[in-house]
């Protein structure tokens, strides 16, 4: 999410309204975004944007489901990925604070770990977390870019405390090489497999998955990576193409209704650019295949 | 493992025999073998034969490390794999001493839960587990087809229950492996991930693999790569085998086998064979070293 670093803060604020406007409610940001993309080397402006717009819009803040994260900022320019705030019981008492802050609330529905801190004991992070819900400031918390053994790990030790409920992990329709790197994935963890979905289902776990649309590889294919170049993605872009025909709408769309109608309960998470961009991901998502189409889809491999 | 079914007792012995003669030391097998391949449609067969080679060599049930496996044996003919026996505690209980009657022995050295079976709530599997390395029938448990995250689940419960869990994984891996979403074989979370090869590292569990050599398909040309791994990487990967192959003088199944055994975390690899000339291949195999130069090398490919 680039409100407040590539995208100017009125671009931003002319998304966020037509996406409350057309009934989107779920939005999602960190304490780090965009570090990349800001000369100061770290997050916070999306969070700063995000706030702004909530305090300029009277209300809102009580429409829209908001989440946020904690643990992938860096502590000095320059720090991702080794030098992060990490999750220590400390981090995450301040770094909510500061989130909340910024954001000009005084609760967030959703708190994510963001990344893994094995620096940590797993104990503390969730007794850390475990807080928060208590206190009545976070309604529930969440992790990304976990393996799945982790997080088991971690809603042990949160045995008696509210533990993690929701995984945030990277998905789509096509799927990289096994082992072959992507640029736009740092995390070791960070993706969905079969195995998520079987953890998530099988203990009552929701999925929001993140890059859905590839970086806007569907549309321009040179940002697809190496990585995506084997047989099973031109077969599943073969079927992409005929679903899309059939339905009359774009490879995107059906990406999202694709990922949005399967067994597990997955909810897409789409970084939009643009107004257009958000209007056709709030289309995708109210897409819906046929038991057929989807079979067809899954069946390419 | 065929022993007592596609190969007789005295083609198994044969083999048994120049195993041990070759310093081979671990033997693995399950109470389920080979049941598919058994006109009585169950399994058996090869613990009998090992258990008959062990009468027949005294002193060599000592020298080697022996681990079954209970879980996947099919009910009934033709049950599996739905109708199998499962991790029931009374099962379980039942088939240890299934497995030691026919292996003729007092203990194994490591005792596997083949599949997972969910209908039995884990505690009642641990426990029962846990209740034969506490009485010394058997030296270790591990956990074959399991999901990385049921592993981290049943370890769990061992801790709460002050007994014994799993402490090693037995999953299909070779270095080239299926295109994502291809299943190659029966179980869905049968395959070494990136996932586990962290879960072992972190928590200290060792690691053994099945079905290694992909039946053959390195080595003969009458049996190739099943269709699931056709891609660039593994275009990439046999380049890269076939060149550290020729360099060191080895077929690329020794290459494949070294890479298992000497990369982090380290992989014990299980070898199935019907012939002496493919014991000899795996054994000089296992003994093979690659320089660091030529692991990256074939790490790096993909």
């Amino acid at each position: 999410m680039y409100f407040g670093t590539r995208t100017d803060e009125r671009t931003s604020v002319e998304i966020l309204d037509r996406f409350v406007d057309a009934g989107g409610t779920m939005i999602d940001t960190s304490d780090n975004y965009s570090f990349w993309s800001d000369p100061s080397g770290f997050g916070g402006q999306s969070e700063a944007v995000i706030g702004r717009w909530l305090a300029a819009r009277p209300g809102m803040r009580d429409r829209v489901y908001l989440s946020t994260k904690v643990g992938a900022q860096p502590v000095v320019p320059g720090g991702y990925p080794d030098n992060l705030e990490g999750l220590s019981a400390a981090t995450i008492k301040n770094a909510v604070q500061r989130s909340l802050g910024q954001l000009g609330t005084d609760h967030l529905d959703l708190y994510w770990a963001h990344v893994e801190d094995r620096s940590v004991p797993v104990e503390e992070t969730m007794d850390a977390f475990g807080s928060l819900i208590a206190d009545g400031v976070v309604g529930r918390i969440g992790c990304s870019n976990w393996p799945t053994w982790r997080v088991e790990q971690a809603r042990h030790a949160a045995r008696g405390r509210p533990g993690f409920t929701i995984l945030q992990l990277m998905h789509s329709y096509l799927q990289p090489r096994p082992s072959a790197p992507v640029a736009f994935q740092s995390q070791r963890f960070g993706w969905l497999t079969d195995e998520t979905l079987d953890y998530a289902t099988t203990v009552g776990l929701d999925i929001w998955v993140y890059s859905p649309l590839l970086k806007g590889g569907y549309v321009h294919r040179d940002r697809l990576t190496d990585a995506y170049d084997h047989v099973g993605n031109t077969r599943r872009l073969a079927v992409l193409d005929l679903v899309a025909a059939e339905l009359e709408t774009t490879r995107n769309q059906v990406v999202l209704a694709w990922l949005v109608g399967g067994e597990a309960p997955i909810t897409p998470m789409v970084g939009c650019s643009s107004v257009a961009q958000l209007d056709e991901a709030l289309a995708g998502v109210r897409l819906t295949l046929n038991a057929e189409q989807r079979a067809r889809m899954d069946a390419a491999v | 493992m065929f022993f007592g079914t596609r190969q007789d007792e005295h083609a198994s012995f044969e083999l048994l025999d120049r195993f041990v003669d070759g310093g081979g030391t671990m033997i693995d097998t399950a109470n389920n073998y080979a049941f598919w391949e058994d006109p009585t449609g169950r399994g058996g067969a090869a613990e009998t034969v090992l258990g008959a080679w062990f009468a027949a060599r005294p002193g060599v049930r000592d020298r080697v490390y022996l681990s079954t496996k209970m879980g996947a044996e099919p009910r009934v003919p033709g049950g599996y794999p739905v109708n199998r026996e499962g991790l029931s505690a009374t099962v379980i209980k039942e088939a240890i001493q299934g497995s030691l009657e026919r292996l003729r022995t007092d203990r194994v050295d490591l005792y596997w839960a083949h599949m997972e079976d969910r209908s039995v709530p884990v505690d009642e599997t641990v426990g029962a587990f846990g209740e034969l390395a506490a009485s010394g029938v058997v030296g270790r448990l591990g956990a074959s087809n399991h999901a990385t995250w049921r592993v981290e689940q049943a370890r769990a419960a061992a801790r709460s229950l002050g007994v014994a869990g799993y402490t090693a994984l037995q999953l299909r891996h070779s270095y080239v492996v299926p295109r994502p979403g291809v299943l190659v074989h029966g179980h869905r979370f049968g395959s070494v991930s990136d996932e586990t090869l962290d879960y072992a590292a972190s928590e200290h569990l060792d690691i053994w693999a099945y079905t290694t050599l992909i039946e053959g398909a390195y080595v003969r040309a009458d049996r190739p790569l099943p269709e699931g791994y056709d891609h660039p990487g593994t275009t990439r990967r046999l380049a890269a085998l076939n060149e550290v192959a020729s360099e060191l003088g080895a077929t690329r199944n020794q290459v494949v086998l070294a890479w298992l055994i000497g990369g982090s975390p380290a992989i014990t690899p299980i070898v199935r064979v019907s012939t002496a000339a493919q014991l000899d291949e795996a054994l000089a195999g296992a003994r093979l070293t690659l320089t660091d130069e030529q692991r990256a090398r074939m790490d790096a490919a993909d």
